[in-house]
C-alpha cells in the first residue's frame, strides 16, 4: 500500500484547533529569529513552455487530452523593471544654470490615455502600463512629468548630456517623461510601450532618413541606440511656438491635415478604435453541448471583462456526438462570422467538424452582472472617446480661423517624430555622425571657466565640453558657465573667444541671447 | 444532465475564490505586515484553521498538524517580504509551504502518506469518475484506484475534490499555471475512469 487511507476520521471542532492558536509565541519565534533557517517556495510562477499555435487555439478541457499539452499559455510573470530605472531620482537632469526647462504634469488613470502638447507632440499609453519598482501593477493614478526639447537652449536648460564623451550628435529633438505615484518612481511595465509622436521642426540640413532614436541611460552616462525615427513630414502647418512647454490636455491630438470640416471629421475618426459593444450572453436553459475553450482575448475585445466565457452549440443537433468528447483535437478554433456569430473549428487525425457556437457564462446571474459591467465600461470608453473627437475638432476649426500664425522658420520642415518606448527617460531622435565644418579658436581667460557650450543651431547640433576644447563647428554660438555657475556668452575680440556675464531672466531673454553670434563680428 | 464535454466540476463556486477588490485588499494587508510584522496577526488569524485543517488532512494527527501549522506561518512570515501580489489568494502560498512541510515530514519518518476520505467530500469524485453507475457512493472502490495513483496526482485530487479549490489556485500550489493544472486534472480524470 501506498498510502495510508483513512475513512470518515472524527472530526475536530473549529474551537480544539484554535485551542493551537498562538500569534505571540509565534510572533516571539519569530522575533528570535526573523531569518528563514531554509528557503521556501516564493509566489512566482514558472514560465512553461510558449505555444507555437496563437493563444486562444488554447485549452479545452472538455475535448482534447495528451494532445493539446502544447498548447500551454505562459502565465505573465511580473519582473522587476531593473533597466528601466535610467532615471534614478526626479529630475535627475539638471539645467546648468538657474532657469529650468518644466516639466508639464498630467495625473492620468492606469487605462487607455492619450497625452497631447501644446506643441501637437502625442503619446499613447495603453491600459495597465505602470509598474512599481517591484513590478507589482500600480493602482490608481499616475503623474506623469514630461518636457520636449527643441533647440540648444531647451537641451542646455533641461541639462540633456552632450559632452564629448557622446561626440557629434545632431539631435533634432528630445523628450523627457518619468511617472510617479504618492512621490515614488513609477515604471512602464514589461512588454507596454508607449507610442510617441513627438511634433517639431526640422531644419533643411538635417538628414531625417538618418535619425534614429535613443535613450540616455543615466548611471553609465550613455546613448544607447533603441530603433529608428520615423520621421512624418507635414508641410504648411502650424506649430505653436515652443517657447511654452506646457501641455494642453489629455485629449487634443495633432492636427489633422484635412482642408474641410468633413474631411477632419472623418480623419479624427480614424484614430480612434472602433469600439466595439458588449454581447449579451444566453444560459443554457437546456441541454446543449458546451465547450471551455482559452481564446486570445484580444482577437475577441467584446469579451475583454469576463472571466468565464464557455461556448454552446446554438442548435441541438450538431456534429459533434458523445463520442466526440474521446478524441484527441489537434486543433481547436473560434472564429467569428462577418455577421457577429462565432463558430467552432476542432480537427484531429481523423477529420474536422465546424458548427455555430455561441457564449455563455456559468450561471445566468453572472452573465446578467457581466454584461452590465462590461455595457457600463463601453458606455464610458465611449464617451470618453466622443469628448476627445470633439476636441480634435474644436482644435482643427481654431486652426482654420488663424492659419498659420507661428510658421516654421525658412528652411525647416514641421515634422513628427514616430517611435515607442518602453521606458520612461530621457530619448532622443539624433544623427550620430554629422559631417560639420570646425574652426580652431583660441580662448581668452578660460580660467575660471566650468564648462563650455556650443551649438550650430541650422544643424541642431549641440554640445558640452571642457575648457580644454578649442575646436568648434564653423559659426557656432558658444557660451559657458564660470565656476560660480554664472553664465557667460562668448564673443570673439582679436580672434579670441571673450566671455562676458549675462543674466536672463527668463527662457525668452536667454533664447535672444544664445540666437546671437556677435563674437563673428 | 449536464453537458459531459465539460469538467462538471467547473461549474462548482470554490470555496477558496476571492473577488479581485477582496485579493487587493488582502495584499494591502499582507504589504502592512510586510512593514510590521507584528501586523502579521489578521492573516494568521484568518487562515490558521484552513491551513491547520489541510495538514490534518494530510496527516490525521491533531499534534502533529499543529506542530506543522506553527511550522508553516513562522516559515511565511520570515519569507514574507519575499511575497509579491500575482491576484491569487494569499493562503496558496501558505498551502504551498505546507504542501512541502508535509512532504519533508514524511520523508524524514519514511511514513506511507496518509489521505483522509470524506463522504461528503469523496461523492463529487466518485460521480465525476463514475457517471454510469447511478451515483452510488462507492468509497473502498475510491480507495483501491487512489492506491494507484501518483503522490503529485493524489494531491491534485486532494486540492480539486476534497479542498475545493480553483485551478488557480492549485497552480500556484503546486508551481504550474492555470491551463496546466486543467490539463493534468483532465487526464487524471481519464485515467481514474479506467482504474474504477
Amino acid at each position: 500500500m501506498k498510502y495510508d487511507i483513512q475513512k470518515n476520521p472524527a472530526p475536530i471542532s473549529s474551537e480544539q484547533i484554535s485551542k493551537h492558536k498562538n500569534f505571540d509565541a509565534l510572533f516571539a519565534q519569530f522575533e528570535a529569529n526573523p531569518q528563514p533557517d531554509t528557503e521556501v517556495p516564493d509566489n512566482a510562477i514558472a514560465v512553461e513552455k510558449v505555444s507555437k499555435l496563437p493563444r486562444w487555439v488554447g485549452w479545452s478541457a472538455g475535448l482534447a487530452a495528451a494532445s493539446i499539452a502544447v498548447f500551454l499559455v505562459v502565465k505573465n510573470v511580473m519582473v522587476a523593471p531593473e533597466t528601466q530605472n535610467i532615471f534614478p531620482a526626479p529630475l535627475a537632469l539638471q539645467s546648468p544654470v538657474e532657469l529650468q526647462k518644466p516639466f508639464a504634469t498630467f495625473s492620468v488613470n492606469n487605462s487607455d490615455t492619450m497625452l497631447t502638447s501644446n506643441t501637437g507632440s502625442t503619446i499613447k499609453i495603453p491600459a495597465a502600463a505602470f509598474v512599481d519598482k517591484s513590478g507589482r501593477p500600480v493602482q490608481g493614478k499616475v503623474d506623469i512629468q514630461y518636457r520636449e526639447m527643441h533647440d540648444h537652449v531647451d537641451m542646455f536648460l533641461a541639462g540633456l548630456p552632450q559632452t564629448a564623451k557622446h561626440k557629434n550628435r545632431q539631435t533634432a529633438a528630445a523628450i523627457q517623461i518619468q511617472g510617479y505615484q504618492n512621490g515614488e518612481p513609477v515604471y512602464v511595465g514589461t512588454g507596454k510601450n508607449l507610442e510617441v509622436a513627438l511634433r517639431t521642426t526640422l531644419p533643411e540640413a538635417i538628414p531625417a532618413e538618418k535619425l534614429q532614436v535613443f535613450a540616455y541611460d543615466a548611471p553609465k552616462d550613455e546613448w544607447n541606440y533603441q530603433t529608428t525615427d520615423k520621421v512624418e513630414v507635414i508641410k504648411n502647418q502650424p506649430i505653436v511656438n515652443n517657447s511654452n512647454p506646457n501641455l494642453d490636455s489629455v485629449i487634443n491630438n495633432n492636427q489633422p491635415k484635412a482642408k474641410t470640416e468633413a474631411e477632419a471629421i472623418a480623419e479624427i475618426r480614424k484614430k480612434y478604435p472602433q469600439l466595439v459593444p458588449p454581447v449579451k450572453q444566453s444560459n443554457n436553459a437546456d441541454d446543449r453541448e458546451v465547450f471551455d475553450i482559452e481564446f486570445e482575448p484580444k482577437e475577441f475585445p467584446e469579451f475583454a471583462s469576463y472571466q468565464n466565457i464557455r461556448w454552446i452549440a446554438t442548435q441541438k443537433d450538431i456534429p459533434y456526438t458523445k463520442s466526440d468528447a474521446s478524441r484527441e483535437w489537434n486543433e481547436m478554433a473560434i472564429t467569428k462570422n462577418g455577421d457577429g456569430s462565432y463558430q467552432l473549428f476542432l480537427k484531429d487525425s481523423i477529420g474536422e467538424l465546424r458548427f455555430a457556437v455561441a457564449p455563455i457564462a456559468a450561471t445566468k446571474a453572472e452573465a446578467e452582472k457581466l454584461y452590465q459591467t462590461q455595457l457600463a465600461n463601453y458606455q464610458q470608453q465611449q464617451a470618453n472617446q466622443d469628448a476627445a473627437m470633439a476636441a480634435d475638432l474644436a482644435t482643427w476649426r481654431k486652426y482654420q480661423t488663424a492659419p498659420n500664425d507661428n510658421p516654421a522658420t525658412t528652411g525647416e520642415q514641421i515634422v513628427i517624430h514616430h517611435f515607442t518606448i518602453a521606458q520612461f527617460g530621457l530619448w532622443a531622435c539624433t544623427n550620430e555622425n554629422p559631417v560639420l565644418e570646425t574652426e580652431t579658436l583660441a580662448l581668452q581667460n578660460a580660467d575660471n571657466l566650468q564648462q563650455i557650450y556650443f551649438a550650430a543651431p541650422e544643424s541642431r547640433f549641440y554640445q558640452s565640453s571642457s575648457t580644454e576644447n578649442r575646436v568648434f563647428p564653423k559659426n557656432a554660438i558658444i557660451w559657458a558657465t564660470d565656476k560660480s555657475q554664472n553664465l557667460l556668452v562668448g564673443s570673439l575680440q582679436n580672434d579670441k573667444l571673450v566671455f562676458n556675464p549675462i543674466s536672463p531672466s527668463t527662457e525668452n531673454e536667454l533664447r535672444k541671447q544664445l540666437q546671437s553670434k556677435e563674437y563673428i563680428q | 444532465m449536464r453537458p459531459h464535454t465539460t469538467i462538471s466540476s467547473s461549474m462548482t463556486v470554490y470555496k477558496n475564490s476571492l473577488t479581485e477588490a477582496e485579493l487587493l485588499s488582502e495584499w494591502q494587508e499582507i504589504q502592512t505586515a510586510q512593514q510590521n510584522p507584528a501586523r502579521f496577526r489578521v492573516l494568521y488569524d484568518r487562515y490558521y484553521e484552513p491551513i491547520f485543517r489541510f495538514i490534518l488532512n494530510r496527516t490525521a494527527d491533531e499534534e502533529t498538524s499543529a506542530d506543522l501549522c506553527s511550522q508553516v506561518f513562522l516559515k511565511a512570515m520570515q519569507n514574507l517580504n519575499k511575497f509579491t501580489y500575482k491576484g491569487v489568494p494569499f493562503s496558496a502560498w501558505l498551502y504551498r509551504i505546507a504542501t512541502n512541510e508535509i512532504t519533508q515530514l514524511f520523508r524524514q519518518q519514511n511514513r506511507n502518506r496518509v489521505v483522509v476520505l470524506e463522504d461528503f467530500h469523496t461523492k463529487e469524485l466518485v460521480n465525476e469518475i463514475d457517471d454510469k453507475a447511478g451515483l452510488e457512493l462507492n468509497i473502498q472502490k475510491l480507495s483501491h484506484v487512489i492506491q494507484q495513483l501518483d503522490p503529485d496526482e493524489v494531491t491534485m485530487v486532494q486540492l480539486r475534490y476534497f479542498e475545493q479549490m480553483s485551478f488557480k489556485e492549485i497552480g500556484e500550489i503546486v508551481n504550474i499555471t492555470e491551463n496546466n493544472a486543467k490539463v493534468k486534472m483532465y487526464r487524471l480524470i481519464q485515467k481514474m475512469k479506467k482504474l474504477f
